[in-house]
């Protein structure tokens, strides 16, 4: 069974922060298959892109500590190895994709350098053939005139153009996962529409497996064949989307998805999750959604549900869920 | 049955001028951010105004509680022309507008207490009596949901929804009779949002207002709209009813708009063909001629490059600038607000 791309079991990531101990990512675990397209949605401080990026270790050492029982990368152990060993893997094996390009483009660099840096270290490739590579890309991520932008900076290209830019870095050397961490948030919609197939039909060329995360469960009924839900820095559900949208197990999951913008429901009876998320340096012992959950009992209030298998492919931590359970 | 028109703008244009380039002989460029725009709420009314960045959303709604300098036309509230209120004349009108921003955080002051952060306007505006203002501050955290302890604490103690209330407590504090929500709710959450915005219906009864409500999101809020005005580099394209723009949209953006975004359904998804605009939004100091919008539209024709098309009225007050939806051929054309002589009347 390790013919997973990614194999993380029971992820501890905990922030020290001025004698204050964050604990964000509180025992994560998921597999994906190659090829294998999943979402992971959740709020701000579920932990869900502080999980991702534990991936390819690209959370601060100093600051994170991160611990798990597996922390696989297609068949690589990520958490032992060297600085130079995981730079060989990140590229060709694992590639991101972030909210704001421009804190991820260098600004004094040209755009054709940036796009194959990775090329020319992990590859070998020459200054011209590398441009002509660069080119190549730009042209594939659907920026008009790209030998002209292969010399441009950063500054010198729209938000739109920016976020290709960085999706043709991310894709130079073909990687097996890709992660996009709110690619399209700081995009307008008609843009992020855009973006978005773009980065699709590209994941079906390749075959690549790929994890977008996102707050926006709409966007991902648009791209994902499975979805994962974080609350509270632990999974509290897993299923295909063809079972999660229409029936979700977990609370949390119905009332996000009755938060979540839409045309078909009446506003007067759109229902809010009341109250506010946790705080992420509270430990707790109990479901972190109890607070605020409508079918909270003491059992809620006094353990954490454990994430179990409940038919259908789906996973929920929920000790009165809505489907699939007792 | 209606009720009056509380605000109205028109043929507004709200101008900038860029700083011109060194040694440049030519003029400094001139940016019209909100260009030739109609448009008059009714009293009690929520106008949802949606566009993505750079369509001038956010100046016209400065401009219609004066915060943006207005170049041409005319802006009357409550029946009165206010485009050239000065002094205390428009400190006094103020009191009966208010503007809720996106980021709560920068629009309060990290070093007050909540207390007096919705005690000044009070202050400002001459409630003076202790008391006085002590039971109207714990009255308007009730009403937005807060605990009347809140009023001794700090923004930094609160979360991001929680200083939103804060923020649309003070905004109410003095009953306005007219708010302009800037995007208050794209800095929050998903579940979030929903509370808040379900704060802004509440409030909408309890204390009669109306609403400017400008968002980039129209599935958040055309539900929450009674109508909806639809605008592109500074332009309006589209205004109706939230019903009919939704069910029946005439202009291409908007029905661009509509389709890109999500709808939490994969079974929708799978079989919904997305029409992807063309290329970006062009820079506002630079509109391309004709329709602003022929350069990503799907449908254009040859007239559109060459005339800016007029709003045609398809009744119901649903109305859209589109040579193609235009009966009869293409449309007139839409006016040249520089052209156009100011308002006699100011």
């Amino acid at each position: 069974m390790s013919a997973s791309i990614l194999d993380i079991e029971d992820l501890h990531v905990t922030f020290r922060q001025g004698g204050r101990s964050i604990h964000a990512v509180r025992g994560v675990s998921l597999r994906l298959q190659p090829g294998e397209v999943v979402g992971v949605v959740g709020e701000s401080g579920s932990g869900k892109s502080v999980a991702m990026m534990s991936v390819a270790r690209l959370l601060d050492e100093k600051q994170a500590g991160i611990r798990a029982d597996r922390l696989d990368l297609d068949g690589q152990p990520v958490l032992g190895l060297r600085k130079r060993q995981l730079e060989a893997l990140r590229g060709p094996t694992v590639s991101y994709i972030f909210q704001d390009p421009l804190s991820s483009l260098n600004p004094v660099l040209t755009v054709g350098r940036q796009v194959t840096e990775g090329l020319r270290r992990h590859r070998g490739l020459d200054r011209a053939e590398a441009r002509t590579v660069a080119i190549d890309l730009l042209r594939q991520v659907g920026i008009p005139s790209p030998e002209l932008r292969v010399n441009q900076h950063p500054h010198e290209a729209s938000g739109g153009m920016r976020q290709r830019m960085m999706i043709a870095m991310a894709l130079a050397l073909r990687p097996k996962l890709l992660i996009a961490d709110e690619p399209t948030t700081a995009l307008d919609v008609t843009v992020q529409a855009d973006i978005i197939r773009l980065v699709q039909g590209i994941q079906r060329e390749v075959g690549m497996a790929m994890i977008w995360v996102t707050h926006d469960l709409a966007l991902l009924a648009r791209v994902a064949r499975r979805v994962v839900v974080m609350y509270g820095g632990r999974i509290v559900e897993d299923a295909p989307s063809s079972v999660l949208y229409s029936a979700p197990a977990h609370p949390y999951t119905r009332g996000l998805l009755d938060s979540t913008s839409r045309f078909d429901v009446p506003f007067r009876q759109q229902t809010p999750i009341p109250g506010t998320p946790p705080d992420p340096a509270q430990r707790i012992e109990a479901c972190a959604f109890a607070p605020r959950c409508p079918r909270a009992t003491d059992l809620c209030r006094s353990r954490i549900p454990p994430l179990e298998d409940r038919g259908q492919d789906r996973r929920a931590a929920c000790f009165h869920p809505l489907t699939g359970g007792a | 049955m209606d009720q009056p028109v509380l605000v109205e703008a028109r043929k507004l244009s709200v101008e900038f001028t860029l700083r011109k380039p060194l040694l440049s002989r030519r003029p400094a460029p001139v940016v019209q951010a909100v260009r030739n725009m109609d448009l008059s709420i009714r009293r009690g009314e929520t106008v949802a105004l949606v566009g993505e960045s750079g369509c001038g959303k956010s100046t016209l709604g400065r401009a219609m509680i004066r915060t943006a300098p207005i170049a041409r036309g005319a802006l009357r509230f409550d029946g009165e022309d206010i485009t050239h209120l000065r002094g205390e004349a428009l400190r006094s009108a103020r009191s009966r507008f208010q503007m809720i921003f996106q980021d709560p955080y920068s629009s309060l002051n990290p070093k007050a207490r909540i207390f007096d952060t919705l005690a000044e306007p009070l202050h400002v505006h001459g409630k003076t009596s202790r008391a006085e203002v002590r039971g109207k501050v714990s009255e308007i955290l009730d009403a937005v949901g807060l605990s009347p302890d809140f009023a001794a604490r700090y923004p930094h103690e609160f979360s991001g929804g929680q200083r939103q209330r804060v923020a649309i407590a003070r905004a109410v504090i003095l009953q306005p009779d007219f708010i302009v929500a800037d995007e208050p709710l794209s800095a929050l959450d998903v579940s979030m949002q929903l509370q808040i915005l379900k704060l802004f219906d509440e409030l909408r009864d309890r204390f009669s207002l109306t609403y400017l409500f400008i968002s980039h999101d129209l599935a958040r809020v055309f539900s929450f709209a009674d109508r909806v005005a639809v605008m592109y580099l500074g332009q309006l394209v589209e205004i109706g009813r939230a019903a009919d723009i939704t069910a029946n949209a005439r202009h291409p953006y908007t029905k661009a708009l509509l389709a890109a975004a999500p709808s939490p359904d994969p079974e929708v998804e799978a079989t919904r063909e997305v029409p992807v605009l063309k290329g970006d939004i062009p820079s506002p100091a630079f509109p391309p001629p004709g329709c602003r919008f022929h350069t990503r539209c799907p449908i254009a024709m040859e007239v559109c490059a060459r005339v800016d098309p007029a709003m045609t009225d398809f009744g119901g007050g649903h109305m859209a600038a589109c040579h193609a939806v235009h009966p009869g051929g293409p449309s007139p054309s839409r006016p040249d607000p520089t052209e156009v002589k100011k308002d006699p009347t100011a």
